[in-house]
C-alpha cells in the first residue's frame, strides 16, 4: 500500500535539515535509512505531512575513535558499522549486536541513529546501548544536547527528542582494559523476526577475574529497553561462578519496575519474563568466559 | 511531483515522480522493468531486491525520491553479452528455483553476499539470502547454487569495489 501523500524535503546540511524540521515541526518526521519509517507510512500507521530525508547528509556518517569514546555518526548504516575497521578490537559489543541485526539489505540500508530514534525495545540497539553505557548527542535549533541511553527512551517509539532535534552522534566509551567479554542474545522466532528477548552485555575483569565493571540491558521484554540494575549490582566485583550465574534470572526478572511487559501471539507476557532469565544466564557467562579468557591472554603477554 | 535521474542497469534513466512513490513500482511501472517482483510488500521477502550503488536492498521499502543520483542493478542488468550470468546458470543447473517467484532477488542479494565473501561457509550463505523468503521452500537447492559457483571460483561481480573506512 501507498503512504499518505506528503511533502518531501531533500536536506543539503545539518543546519539545513533542522531548519526544515523547525518549519515543519506540527507534522514532520526525519527519514534515515527508512527502515522503521516507511513500512510504517505503508501501513499508514504514522503518516507525516512531510517527510525531511536526512539521507545524504555525509557529516553525520562515519566513525571515529576520541580518547574517551568511538563516535558513530548516526547516519553510519549498520553494514559500514559491521565492517568497520574499529569492531574488531576494543568494542566487541557492537560486533556481536549489529551481526545480529534484521538481514542484510536492512542492515545496508538501515542507520544506527534511525533505529536508536525509533525506540523500539524489541531491536538490538537499544538494550546495548545501555549495556554500553552510551551518550546520545542531539541537536536542534536550541543547539546542542547530551542524552544518556537510559533516559533516551521516555516510552515505546518516543524518545527525548524535540520533533525539530536530530540525534547525530553515538558516543561509546572507551573499555578501561583490555580484558573485555560481551555477548549479545536474542530469542527470535525465525531470523529477522521480532525479538522475544534480548540481554545484551559487557564485562570486563582484573587480574584475580572480578568482574570490575559490568552493563547489561535488556530488551524485548519491558515496552522500554532497561538496564538490569540488580543483575549488575550482583556480579560487580565477583567471579561469575555457577552460584553467582544461578542467581542472574531473579535479579534480571526485578529490572521491570512497575513498566508493562509485552505481550504478544508469539510469547505471551509471562513467557517472556520466564526466558528472559535463561537466556540473561547464558548471555552473562559467554561474556564471561570471554572477559577471562581475554584477560589471561593479556597476562601471558606481559 | 519530483524530478528524479539515475543510472539503471548502466543506463541514464529520467524519472518524474510523487514523492511517495515506491522504488519498486518506479522500476516497475516507470522503467517497464518487472524482474523485480512484489511478494510481500511488507519489507519482509526481498523479492524486491535490486543493488543500490552495489549493495542489496528492498526497493519496496525505499521511495524513489531516495535513489535519485544513485546506481541501481536490476537482475535484467545481470546477463552481459546475451550471457547468463554464473549465479543465473547456477540457478538453472542446480534446479533452485520451483515457481521463480523469488529468484530476481535470491540472486541479487546472492550476488551482495558472494561480492562481499567470495567463499562463503554453508551457514554464511544461509544468513546472507536469509532476507528473501522461497515460499516453494526450496532452499536447499538455492543454497546449492550459490555454493557451487563459489567453490568454482567463477563468480564475477558487477559491483566495482569502494574504499572502507
Amino acid at each position: 500500500m501507498y503512504p499518505r501523500a506528503f511533502k518531501y524535503e531533500r536536506a543539503t546540511s545539518l543546519e539545513n535539515a533542522i531548519e526544515l524540521l523547525s518549519r515543519n515541526r506540527e507534522d514532520v518526521r526525519p527519514l534515515a535509512g527508512g527502515m522503521s519509517l516507511i513500512p510504517l507510512a505503508k501501513l499508514r500507521l504514522l503518516s507525516p505531512g512531510c517527510i525531511v530525508d536526512i539521507g545524504r547528509l555525509s557529516e553525520l556518517k562515519g566513525i571515529k575513535q576520541d580518547k574517551e569514546w568511538l563516535e558513530i555518526g548516526a547516519l553510519t548504516t549498520n553494514t559500514e558499522i559491521l565492517e568497520s575497521k574499529w569492531l574488531s578490537g576494543s568494542y566487541p559489543l557492537l560486533l556481536d549486536t549489529v551481526k545480529e541485526i534484521g538481514d542484510v539489505q536492512v542492515r545496508n540500508r538501515g542507520t544506527i541513529g534511525g533505529n536508536l530514534a525509533q525506540a523500539d525495545s524489541s531491536t538490538d540497539w537499544p538494550a546495548t546501548m545501555i549495556a554500553l553505557r552510551a551518550k546520545f548527542v542531539s541537536r536542534g535549533p536550541k543547539g546542542e544536547r547530551i542524552h544518556d541511553a537510559d533516559s533516551f527512551c521516555i516510552e515505546p517509539y518516543t524518545t527525548a527528542l524535540d520533533p525539530d532535534e536530530l540525534l547525530t552522534h553515538i558516543r561509546v566509551p572507551n573499555p578501561a582494559s583490555g580484558s573485555v567479554g560481551a555477548s549479545h542474545i536474542k530469542l527470535e522466532r525465525r531470523k529477522g523476526d521480532y525479538a522475544i528477548g534480548i540481554v545484551s552485555a559487557q564485562l570486563e575483569v582484573d587480574n584475580e577475574g572480578k568482574c570490575v565493571s559490568v552493563g547489561v540491558g535488556i530488551g524485548a521484554v519491558g515496552v522500554i529497553a532497561v538496564r538490569a540494575s540488580k543483575t549488575e549490582q550482583l556480579l560487580k566485583g565477583r567471579r561469575v561462578d555457577a552460584d553467582t550465574l544461578a542467581k542472574v534470572g531473579d535479579t534480571v526478572r526485578d529490572s521491570f519496575g512497575g513498566m508493562d511487559i509485552l505481550s504478544d501471539i508469539k510469547a505471551p507476557s509471562d513467557y517472556r519474563l520466564d526466558v528472559i532469565g535463561t537466556l540473561a544466564e547464558r548471555c552473562i557467562s559467554k561474556a564471561y568466559s570471554m572477559a577471562a579468557s581475554a584477560g589471561a591472554g593479556q597476562g601471558k603477554g606481559r | 511531483m519530483t524530478q528524479i535521474q539515475l543510472i539503471v542497469n548502466g543506463k541514464k534513466v529520467e524519472g518524474n515522480v510523487e514523492p511517495r512513490k515506491l522504488l519498486i513500482d518506479f522500476i516497475r511501472e516507470d522503467l517497464g522493468l518487472t524482474g523485480p517482483h512484489i511478494g510481500c510488500d511488507t519489507s519482509n521477502c526481498g523479492a524486491c531486491t535490486i543493488l543500490l550503488n552495489g549493495r542489496a536492498a528492498k526497493s519496496c521499502t525505499m521511495f524513489a525520491v531516495q535513489a535519485d543520483g544513485m546506481e541501481i542493478l536490476t537482475i535484467e542488468g545481470l546477463a552481459t553479452d546475451g550471457k547468463l550470468h554464473p549465479l543465473q546458470q547456477a540457478f538453472h543447473e542446480n534446479h533452485a528455483l520451483q515457481c521463480g517467484y523469488c529468484t530476481p532477488g535470491m540472486i541479487m542479494s546472492s550476488v551482495d553476499l558472494l561480492s562481499r565473501n567470495p567463499n562463503p561457509t554453508e551457514e554464511e550463505i544461509r544468513l546472507g539470502i536469509s532476507g528473501n523468503l522461497c515460499r516453494c521452500t526450496g532452499y536447499h537447492n538455492i543454497v546449492k547454487a550459490i555454493s557451487s559457483v563459489a567453490k568454482s571460483h567463477i563468480f564475477v561481480s558487477p559491483v566495482k569495489k569502494e574504499g572502507r573506512d
